[in-house]
């Protein structure tokens, strides 16, 4: 019993919520096949018996064409109305039809058993298509992927029902008398798809839309517009989707297939029994019995699975391949039983595996776009579909070659085109949900923007001279960087800017161009001032040495300029220049330099030690250990700059001076591979400063290299959660900077699955919170960090999973799934996960990140985890390795008097930690 | 007096509204830079003109918040005094007294500050808090 629980579960998960929606649409879909298995036979009935079998061909072809016209006129008039009001119309259209046709059949009328014929065809595909546009309205694309198989069996007992009733009625009742049941059936689908909508939540009710009007983008109609539809536009719309023309050209081949494999049947059937009676049993026992029972086997154990576990794609090839794998068979088999394999595997696979997996694939298209093409698709192509395979038949009995294994070949070839199309329609579908999910990215670099034009250049200039810093600065450099504009006479206009940045700006692009005409006014910014935005500095000092006559001589009295930036300038700008440095910067001037009581005086010592080397003068021992955290940066820089792995030690000590931080990183970053053994060391180490250890990674991201990343890897399972999650965001970092690097496969996986298993432990534990609300604050603060806890562990899992997979859309789907309230975004954000995470993982994940209510199930069976007691729900966090959570855990034990724990908590009131410690010995006394 | 304990700090941290964006995992890291303080009756907490270094939740006891003389509200437990203290230091134009014994979570602006530069994520979530608040004030 449990386990017919389970599998039910798992096969048909309805959740709360969507109870009512299910039923009401499973009941439409029920009565809607009922009834056209009811009128269905009745209207072929009638024509068989009026007309010979050689009808039947050009029966099809009018179906197809009338279809194409009915496709364009209900096209045109949905537009105008919301969709409830389109399907309440073409209800009673068809029920005012048939009610007509109920009157008038009995009279005899040629024309009107045609009329019938066609009309319950077009009936059937209408309410059906309209069903399940309704349904992708009111069910979103998670909901679909685990319910549309229990609406796909409302429709196959529905088909069951109908025929049942029609073969036990149709002999006492007459063909004609079951047509008010039909009619009646018909009138109660309406009903139950309105209650369908109405019980839908209000979110979803809203999205139940106009179909829209066709529009000149391809995502949105525009409000408002009193554009009519236009047929070419939908024409437009499939021709410009790949997805939509994927969709297309697999109803055309499913609709081939079927139509051929029914007239391989037929005439197979028809061979098989001389005695007329004796066919129409087999007719009936086939559709009834083994049709029927199969296709309910097929939906009902096998279609929600497959879709789960195949996913839509390689869902979708099922039907082809089955159907070409028997049709090939079936050439070897006897006498009717090729055919009729064929036969029950095409209708059975279709009417279940194939409608389900198509309707899916529908799903990733805009909303708009699904509504404005849907129901046309599923009308014109299908009855095209049916079209062209009637005109193919045509030909093959005028040219006499309607033989059984030549149309088991042409079946083959048929359903070879559809495999190949389900092949390609798995890329497309992945490739649309990618888009959808990763839409929300801005692309920056479509902000760039290019100079060609001289109206372009005339505005540049303009704004180049107005007072604003920022606009200035941008024209100047979009400007310069125009291939071919002459800048100077622009930097010589504006050379007089009050502005200090600006004026630096003016002195690169006049270095750039070797334009010497600023030298004295460069040489007046640097004298006259005694200090200068550092940018100024720089840039009138580089453009000084650049053009002046006697660069060193000059370089010797910039040095001596109390603005210490200038001094660094200098050195900058003669980086590439060992010998004027050497000349520049003595042993002495370095040791003077660094004695000297000025700090900034100290800081340039420092920085005048990393261009030139340290020259045996070992100053930068002593300015690491500066009192002056700006002397210390300088130093650490210099000592990174110069690789002396000596100095690491000091310099990754001052990762904690949050004064120097930053220029530490970047020093330990110029040290590059030389520091990734030490820092991977000192990470590793758990009685390292834990402040310390949680500032590595951030190091280690700049250090583009295996070495960084191995250190990274080995604390992807460390006790601090701090470090673990700083690893795991430098190793995102490092990924992108260098994907070829090796982030470890398989024990990315490990890490997965136990991060996993952590989410269910805090789960589980959340869960009996939740349950038993034991109630005081302390537990309160405990169950809202283990909710913390949970969200923490869903990024970690994204960013492990970032190491994994490409790392774009990883993130584009954690950001959908955090903000859990875009539905849209959220189902296709688990749907890309579905589809690209290895089956081992996506069984464990896409439950969890779906909020499956199950997933205390999942927890039990895939990694043992019981729901605890709450006694050991809190014993289990006072033994883990997580001090808030230990100390919330220890807080609530002691709050609910939990007396068991006593011994536990005494132990850590005794423990000398500075956090828990206190907390404990507050709970011990609860306890007493 | 014994000091509160984290869980204890944390759970009072939590009634303020600058802090509300904030996990009780970030809420116990502000615990460990924030001081408790002992005041008897009568004690001046801020004056006017004078700047504000600190950001104070009342966690037992009541203070008494007067301009010119006139009481202008007395606040009990889990309120805030100076709660933009830690991002503005102009001074306030009133006078904050203990009317009892009074106990007092401190937490210092320069503790702060140094809190935010090692934790960014902190700074972000206080960030997101005043931006839903300036928003309800435009909404408003």
């Amino acid at each position: 019993m449990g386990l017919l629980r389970r599998w039910w579960r798992r096969t048909f998960d309805v959740r709360q919520g969507e109870v009512a929606r299910t039923l009401f649409m499973s009941l439409y879909f029920f009565l809607i096949l009922c009834a056209v298995h009811i009128l269905k036979p009745i209207a072929w009935s009638l024509f068989l018996h009026r007309f010979s079998i050689d009808e039947l061909a050009r029966l099809y072809i009018l179906i197809a064409f009338v279809g194409g016209l009915l496709a364009y006129v209900y096209s045109r008039l949905a537009v105008k109305v919301s969709l409830w009001a389109a399907v309440a119309g073409s209800t009673l259209v068809m029920v005012t039809v048939l009610f007509a046709l109920w009157r008038a059949v009995s009279s005899g009328v040629a024309w009107l058993f045609y009329f019938f014929a066609v009309w319950v065809n077009l009936f059937g595909i209408v309410f059906v298509s309209q069903g399940w546009l309704f349904a992708a309205n009111i069910f979103d694309g998670r909901e679909a992927k685990r319910l549309y198989g229990l609406l796909g069996l409302g429709a196959i007992l529905g088909g069951m029902a109908g025929g049942a009733i029609t073969a036990a009625e149709a002999v006492s009742s007459g063909s004609v008398g079951l047509m008010p049941a039909g009619i009646a059936l018909v009138m109660l689908a309406f009903v139950s798809l309105t209650v369908a909508g109405f019980v839908s939540p209000r979110h979803q009710r809203a999205a139940v839309p106009r179909i829209p009007e066709s529009s000149h983008t391809d995502e949105e109609a525009p409000a408002g517009s009193g554009r009519t539809f236009q047929f070419r536009d939908v024409i437009g719309a499939v021709a410009r989707h790949r997805h939509l023309l994927l969709i297309v050209g697999i109803i055309l081949s499913t609709y081939v297939v079927e139509v051929l494999v029914e007239f391989q049947f037929n005439v197979a059937a028809k061979h098989a029994f001389s005695n007329q009676d004796e066919l129409t049993a087999f007719l009936g026992r086939f559709n009834g019995l083994f049709l029927g029972v199969t296709t309910f086997l097929l939906q009902v154990f096998f279609t929600t699975a497959a879709v789960s576990r195949l996913g839509v794609g390689r869902t979708l090839m099922v039907s082809p391949l089955a159907v070409g794998v028997t049709a090939a068979f079936g050439i070897a088999l006897p006498g009717i039983t090729g055919p009729a394999a064929t036969r029950l595997v095409e209708a059975s696979t279709r009417y279940s595996i194939s409608r389900t997996a198509l309707e899916l694939l529908y799903l990733p298209l805009p909303t708009q776009l699904k509504n404005r093409t849907k129901a046309f698709i599923d009308v014109f192509v299908d009855r095209l579909g049916r079209g062209l395979a009637s005109l193919l038949i045509l030909l093959l009995v005028v040219f006499g070659v309607e033989g059984s294994w030549r149309l088991s070949l042409l079946i083959v070839v048929f359903a070879g085109c559809w495999f190949a199309l389900a092949l390609r329609a798995r890329g497309e579908y992945i490739a649309t949900v990618r888009n959808r999910v990763e839409a929300r990215r801005l692309d920056l670099e479509n902000a760039r923007i290019t100079v060609h034009d001289s109206d372009t250049i005339r505005l540049l200039e303009e704004v180049a001279g107005r007072e604003s810093e920022r606009q200035a600065l941008y024209a100047l450099s979009l400007l310069g960087d125009t291939p071919g504009y002459d800048i100077v006479p622009l930097v010589e206009k504006l050379a007089s800017s009050p502005s200090q940045v600006i004026r630096a700006k003016l002195y690169e692009l006049a270095r750039k161009a070797r334009h010497p005409g600023l030298r004295e006014r460069a040489l007046a910014d640097i004298e006259g001032s005694p200090t200068l935005h550092p940018d100024l500095a720089r840039e009138a000092v580089a453009y000084l040495l650049e053009v002046s006559g006697d660069p060193l001589r000059l370089a010797a009295r910039l040095m001596d300029h109390p603005d210490c930036f200038v001094g660094r300038a200098v050195l900058e700008a003669l980086a590439s220049k060992p010998e004027a440095l050497e000349t520049l910067v003595s042993r002495d001037w370095l040791l003077s330099a660094a004695a000297s009581e000025n700090p900034e005086r100290r800081m340039l010592a420092a920085f005048a030690a990393g261009v030139r080397g340290e020259a045996g003068t070992g100053v930068l021992a002593r300015l690491l250990r500066d009192p002056d955290a700006r002397v210390v940066a300088a130093a650490c820089r210099a000592a990174g700059r110069l690789g002396e792995e000596r100095y690491l030690p000091e310099v990754v000590s001052h990762l904690l001076d949050t004064r120097a931080r930053h220029d530490v990183i970047e020093a330990l970053g110029a040290y590059g591979d030389r520091a990734a053994g030490y820092l991977g060391s000192l990470l590793a180490d758990p009685g390292a400063e834990p402040a310390l250890r949680r500032r590595i990674p951030r190091v280690l991201a700049t250090i583009v290299s295996q070495s960084s990343v191995d250190a990274l890897r080995r604390v992807l399972g460390d006790a601090d959660l701090s470090v673990r999650a700083a690893a795991l965001r430098a190793l995102g970092a490092l990924r992108e900077a260098a994907p070829r690097l090796d982030f470890g496969g398989e024990e990315l996986r490990r890490r997965i699955r136990e991060e996993a298993q952590s989410y269910f432990e805090l789960y589980a534990a959340l869960a009996l919170f939740r349950q038993s609300r034991p109630g005081g604050r302390a537990a309160g603060l405990l169950a809202r960090t283990l909710d913390d806890r949970l969200e923490q562990t869903i990024e970690r899992l994204f960013r492990l999973l970032g190491l994994r997979y490409a790392p774009g859309q990883i993130r584009a789907a954690y950001l959908a799934v955090r903000q859990r309230r875009r539905s849209e975004e959220f189902s296709a954000a688990l749907e890309l996960l579905d589809n690209i995470l290895d089956h081992e993982l996506r069984e464990i994940l896409v439950p969890m990140l779906d909020g499956s209510p199950h997933l205390l199930d999942i927890g039990r069976e895939k990694f043992g985890v019981e729901l605890p007691s709450l006694d050991e729900a809190l014993e289990h966090q006072l033994r883990g390795g997580d001090p808030w959570l230990t100390a919330c855990a220890v807080a609530a034990a002691g709050e609910l008097r939990l007396l068991r724990l006593r011994e536990a908590v005494s132990r850590l009131a005794a423990s000398g930690d500075e956090i828990i410690a206190p907390v404990a010995q507050a709970a011990a006394a609860q306890l007493r | 007096m014994i000091e509160r304990n984290i869980v204890e700090k944390v759970i009072a941290l939590e009634g303020v509204e600058l802090l509300s964006g904030l996990t009780p995992d970030q809420l116990s890291r502000i615990a460990l830079i924030a001081r408790e303080v002992n005041y008897p009756p009568g004690k001046l907490i801020l004056r006017p003109h004078v700047p504000l270094d600190a950001l104070y939740v009342i966690l037992d006891g009541s203070v008494e918040i007067a301009r010119n003389g006139e009481v202008l509200h007395v606040a009990r437990q889990s309120e805030v005094l100076g709660s933009w203290a830690l991002f503005d230091d102009s001074p306030l134009p009133v006078t904050a007294k203990t009317v009892d014994d009074t106990a007092l979570l401190k937490i210092s602006r320069d503790d702060f500050y140094d809190l935010l530069s090692d934790h960014m994520e902190l700074a972000a979530a206080i960030f997101s808090t005043l931006v839903r608040r300036f928003r309800k004030l435009i909404e408003q």
